[in-house]
């Protein structure tokens, strides 16, 4: 379309643009359909690209809004700056505070606390109930277990194997000098999840137990302890004595 | 040689005018005129300057000997957060908008701001907003965690009542930030005379224009942060509260993401002051105009990206360590490019030492050791050793008194002549000059040492065998010094204003439109409307042919703004809401919501 | 805000280069124009009103990433996927669209100086703002009944926190055209100024809308994927 300059109450009356609004508006309505309606498509909603694609939808339309019934687009670019350079730090700074939450630190002791991340990565069944729990119940978590198991563990395994398994064996048997025995009934620092979460994340002083926290993040940790806590009693061939206490079924 | 003298035979406008001008303490409560309004700037900041002075002095009395209990506990804590609070947002930036209000119209050659009420109601916004968070001395305690407010000392379990004072006050001051940045930024933009491109707006105004840029973006996030503490505080929400999954740490980002802008906001027209105070005592122009303006403005782009080095203690994590790290250290190049810019302007100059020179001048090595601290943060190891120690508590002071606040009274000995027609008296100036540079470097480069001797921040006492007795008894001397200045200082104003040389148009032969009007200059400011033909308007006007300022024959008609009741109660009507929001009468918030709705209406019917 | 528009320049394109710096001169002798300097040649209040909604990105962002920072972090209630109802937030998303349509509109006849049809179409957005809120007030006060409050869990501190903020920015709007419709409809607005304040009305109208397309997005269909 052509871009008329329009004077602000001058004599001649710009040209409408009622014609191209309504255009927009209807473009405007597909990619909302589009957008609602392909969650409801089950062969699609569940493959890699559909929050990308909601997401690329939504910055058009975005975008539509802003270039054209906002009329920055042919607008003068004074707008453009004053309106564009804080819209670029917002989103920098949105960007920011979603990875933080990631990586930030949280307290250790007190209990662990299950959240809704959690949940969703498959290692507590979603009956479990929330809040501050210390101590679980064993035939909860048995039945977490089982659950989570059906999906491999996901990443808890997944961490064992990069970086636990140097020192306590890929099967968690444990090795001499570095790291006990994770599959007999015995722990040396405790065996609940909140223990296992704090020993992991702060390690042990003065034992080769680095504290893990600085490189993992709240999440992984979580997920490690969950499978640590998982080899329990699984008691694998050639593993060290029982060292520390002996938990309880 | 042209002289400003030839201005004096321009015809006075013809004026349009809705309503006759008011007389007495009604003009003051409805002014819309930028002039009158940076003067209520001025005489709020320095009155902040002297009630947060006095917090200082009672606490450094309380430390300057070991095992005192004169203020103990939370009333230390108490004075320490007020005297940061009442510093930076009732002392230093009602100056800088002070100089903002007075100068940046005269500067750019216009009659007013874009916004002339909107100006007036964020100076009003502003001072309810200081004086709500004061009235906590009569109606609770004094909120006592700390100027940076982290949580939990803020939330209920921990913070007295006296912390809703402090979000109460801390958002109207907000809003009204917000608002004079948009205000100014269009006034900056758009109101410039004629001639005048961006490369020819003076220094002090670009760095103002720079400075209204943060304020307006960078305000939102503590606001933000402000709602949610205030959400748990007065509605029971989560935000904040660990054992329902909140991450204190969620404030921190938020408060520094507006905290270190702030401190751009904070320093920028200091180095604007001084970049407008070198060039005319020194006779030369800036050195490296550009770069000086185009550093500026780099400095606040990348000051939104470098909040997390005020966290690396709180466990971000290597990967964010770094890239706060890298951030700040980049920011370090573009606040050296213009100490260079300053100290090249000052090469084979002329130099006339006056008070406002003086002062310019310490400016830059007091800022200098200040910035070289600073860029020592930007390192996480070295930062987890001086987290929270007195070595912190030396290097802002470092930037905030002997850069900001010493630019800023270079200032007010460079542009209190052109407000109230009077000089300053030299002697006394020198003495002031003299005294607060000693009292402050014995105040604070011993601090340096306290704390990388280990002693912490924030404490209210310590042991006698410490080994920090000296340098704290060095300190409380130099604080005693820096309030004796300061006082001959203000007597200086008082007594200079009525009985001091008068000072003419253009006293230190000057650079900038601001001197060729009358001083104190007129209502409308100019009689014409000049036409800018160069970065220095007025000395190339006197000294170089072919750029005179040439007086129109006719004369010019223009409109100014009148007087207004609106933006004064509409400002109180706001603070009836948050009254309202902190005492949990919530018929107050509703009378003043609707308030603000009527006034608003009546605001956009009344003629201008 | 209006008093910007009684100072700026009228007769200027929106084009501003190639607009001369002598223009403060040549201008200011007619008797019905007066001397105040215009650089740009833009009128204050629009480039006001941009560096607002410059100003409300950093708001709504903060706001947003405060949602993100605790995503999925509650520790129990509610959970979005269990009370989120995207049939309803659809209905009042689209409604949000299409007020943004009947605002260019309304904007686009007050520059042809069709003051009627502006006003049916200002009235038209309004109404639609106001539905808008009225589906926000239902959803709250079934969620509340499902159990979510404000002090609930984190889901329910930071959605309510947010999605009330931009309801009330809408509320705002809301007033805002409520009020130009009224004074046009008195004859109280200057017909040279109606279309610059409509406009400028517009202009946050429109970022209102954004916002809730972000907030659509990114915080409820996301919900919905699997």
């Amino acid at each position: 379309m052509s871009h008329p300059t329009h004077a602000d109450g001058g004599h001649d009356l710009p040209h409408s643009h009622q014609k191209h609004y309504l255009i927009v508006a209807a473009v405007l309505t597909v990619v909302t359909a589009v957008e609602i309606g392909i969650l409801f498509l089950p062969a699609v909603n569940g493959t890699w690209w559909v929050v990308p694609f909601i997401g690329v939808l939504a910055v058009f339309k975005f975008g539509l809004v802003v270039g054209e019934f906002m009329h920055l687009r042919p607008d003068h670019g004074v707008y453009k700056f004053l309106f564009m350079s804080p819209m670029f730090l917002a989103l920098f700074s949105f960007i920011a505070l979603s990875a933080l939450a990631v990586v930030t630190y949280q307290p250790f002791g007190g209990g662990y606390a299950i959240t809704q991340r959690d949940r969703k990565a498959g290692f507590v069944p979603p009956s479990a109930g929330g809040g501050f729990e210390v101590a679980w119940p064993e035939d909860k978590l048995k039945a977490a277990f089982a659950e989570a198991e059906k999906g491999g563990f996901a990443k808890g395994k997944a961490t064992f194997a990069s970086t636990c398994a140097n020192c306590h064996r890929g099967d968690g048997g444990g090795m001499p000098a570095l790291g006990p025995n994770m599959t007999d009934d015995c722990f040396k620092h405790g065996g609940s999840l909140a223990e296992l979460y704090t020993t992991i994340g702060k390690g042990v002083q003065g034992t080769a137990m680095p504290a893990w926290s600085t490189s993992m993040s709240p999440d992984a940790i979580r997920q490690a302890a969950f499978f640590v806590r998982s080899l329990k009693g699984k008691n694998v061939a050639g593993g060290l004595e029982c060292v520390g206490t002996k938990v309880a079924d | 040689m042209a002289s400003i003298a030839d201005f004096a035979g321009a015809q006075p406008p013809v004026y349009h005018q809705e309503r006759e001008s008011k007389y007495g303490l009604s003009d003051w409560l409805t002014t819309v005129d930028h002039k009158k309004i940076g003067i209520l700037y001025g005489i709020s900041g320095l009155a902040g300057l002297a009630v947060g002075g006095l917090e200082a002095l009672l606490f450094r009395i309380q430390l300057a000997q070991p095992d005192q209990h004169i203020f103990v506990g939370d009333q230390f804590n108490g004075l320490v957060t007020m005297h940061a609070t009442t510093m930076v947002f009732m002392a230093v930036m009602p100056l800088i908008a002070a100089i903002s209000n007075y100068f940046v119209p005269l500067m750019i050659g216009a009659r007013d701001v874009a916004f002339p009420r909107l100006n007036a109601f964020s100076y009003w916004t502003f001072l309810f907003g200081v004086l709500l968070m004061h009235s906590s001395l009569i109606f609770a305690e004094f909120p006592a965690a700390g100027w940076t407010g982290y949580a939990p000392l803020t939330t209920k379990p921990y913070g007295a009542g006296g912390i809703d004072f402090w979000w109460a006050g801390l958002a109207m001051l907000a809003i009204s930030s917000m608002i004079a940045g948009v205000n100014f930024v269009v006034t900056i933009l758009n109101m410039r005379a004629p001639g005048m491109t961006l490369m020819r707006v003076p220094v002090l105004a670009w760095m103002i224009l720079v400075v209204q840029f943060l304020l307006a973006f960078s305000f939102p996030p503590v606001t933000v942060g402000l709602i949610l503490l205030a959400f748990d505080r007065t509605f029971g929400s989560v935000f904040y509260e660990t054992s329902m999954g909140g991450d204190p740490h969620l404030w921190q980002h938020l408060f520094w993401l507006f905290g270190h802008p702030e401190v751009y906001v904070l320093i920028l027209p200091s180095m604007g002051i001084v970049s407008e105070v070198l060039p005319v005592f020194s006779r030369k122009p800036l050195f490296g105009h550009h770069a000086v303006i185009f550093s500026g403005i780099f400095i606040g782009f990348v000051g939104f990206g470098v909040w997390g080095h005020h966290m690396f203690t709180s466990g971000m994590g290597p990967i964010a360590d770094a890239a706060f790290a890298v951030t700040t250290a980049i920011i370090a190049v573009p606040t050296g490019v213009k100490i260079f810019n300053w100290l090249g302007t000052l090469v084979h100059a002329k130099m006339r030492l006056t008070t406002a020179m003086l002062f310019a001048v310490t400016f830059i090595p007091q800022f200098t050791i200040g910035g070289l601290s600073g860029v020592m943060h930007a390192s996480p190891p070295l930062d987890l050793q001086q987290h929270d120690s007195y070595f912190v508590v030396a290097h802002f002071h470092y930037v905030l008194v002997g850069g900001a606040l010493t630019g800023l009274f270079a200032g007010a000995y460079f542009y209190l002549p052109k407000i109230t027609g009077r000089l300053l008296d030299e002697t006394l100036g020198k003495i002031h000059f003299w005294m607060f540079i000693i009292g402050f470097n014995l105040t604070f480069f011993p601090m340096h040492l306290l704390g990388n001797n280990g002693m912490p921040r924030r404490i209210f006492t310590y042991p006698a065998d410490a080994g920090w007795n000296t340098e704290n008894m060095i300190g409380t001397i130099g604080v005693v010094f820096q309030v004796v200045s300061v006082l001959i200082f203000f007597y200086n104003m008082m007594v200079s204003s009525k009985k001091g040389a008068v000072a003419g148009s253009d006293p230190w032969d000057a650079n900038t439109l601001e001197w060729m009007i009358p001083s104190p200059p007129p209502v409308h400011n100019f009689d014409f409307t000049p036409v800018v033909l160069s970065e220095r308007p007025l000395w190339d006007h006197k000294y170089t042919p072919g750029f005179e300022i040439t007086v129109p024959a006719q004369r010019e008609e223009i409109h100014m703004p009148s007087y207004s009741w609106r933006p004064i109660i509409v400002s109180g009507f706001v603070l009836l809401v948050l009254i309202g929001l902190l005492s949990h009468i919530w018929a107050l918030s509703v009378v003043g919501g609707v308030g603000i709705v009527v006034g608003v209406y009546f605001w956009v019917s009344e003629p201008v | 805000m209006s008093e910007a528009v009684a100072i700026a320049h009228d007769g200027h394109s929106h084009d501003g280069h190639g607009h001369d710096a002598g223009h403060g001169h040549d201008a200011g002798h007619g008797h019905h124009q007066l001397t105040e300097n215009n650089f740009l040649g833009l009128p204050n209040i629009k480039l006001a009103m941009w560096a607002f909604l410059g100003s409300e990105c950093m708001f709504f962002g903060s706001l947003i990433g405060t949602y993100f920072f605790y995503r999925e972090m509650s520790l129990g209630g509610p959970m979005p996927e269990d009370i989120f109802d995207v049939n309803i937030t659809s209905i009042s998303t689209f409604l949000l669209l299409m007020s943004s349509v009947t605002m260019a509109l309304a904007v686009d006849n007050a520059r042809q100086r069709n003051f009627g049809k502006m006003r049916a179409f200002i009235l038209a957005t309004a109404a639609q703002g106001a539905a808008f809120v009225g589906f926000q007030i239902y959803e709250f006060s079934h969620f509340v009944a499902h159990g979510l409050k404000l002090s609930t869990s984190l889901f329910g501190s930071t959605f309510y926190t947010m999605t009330g903020f931009h309801g009330a920015h809408v509320s705002v709007g809301v007033i805002w055209l409520v009020m130009v419709a009224l004074l046009a409809t008195q004859g109280k607005l200057n017909k040279d100024k109606i279309a610059i304040n409509v406009e400028v009305m517009g202009l946050y109208w429109h970022f209102v809308d954004i916002v809730w397309i972000i907030i659509f997005t990114f915080v409820y269909l996301l919900e919905f994927t699997r």
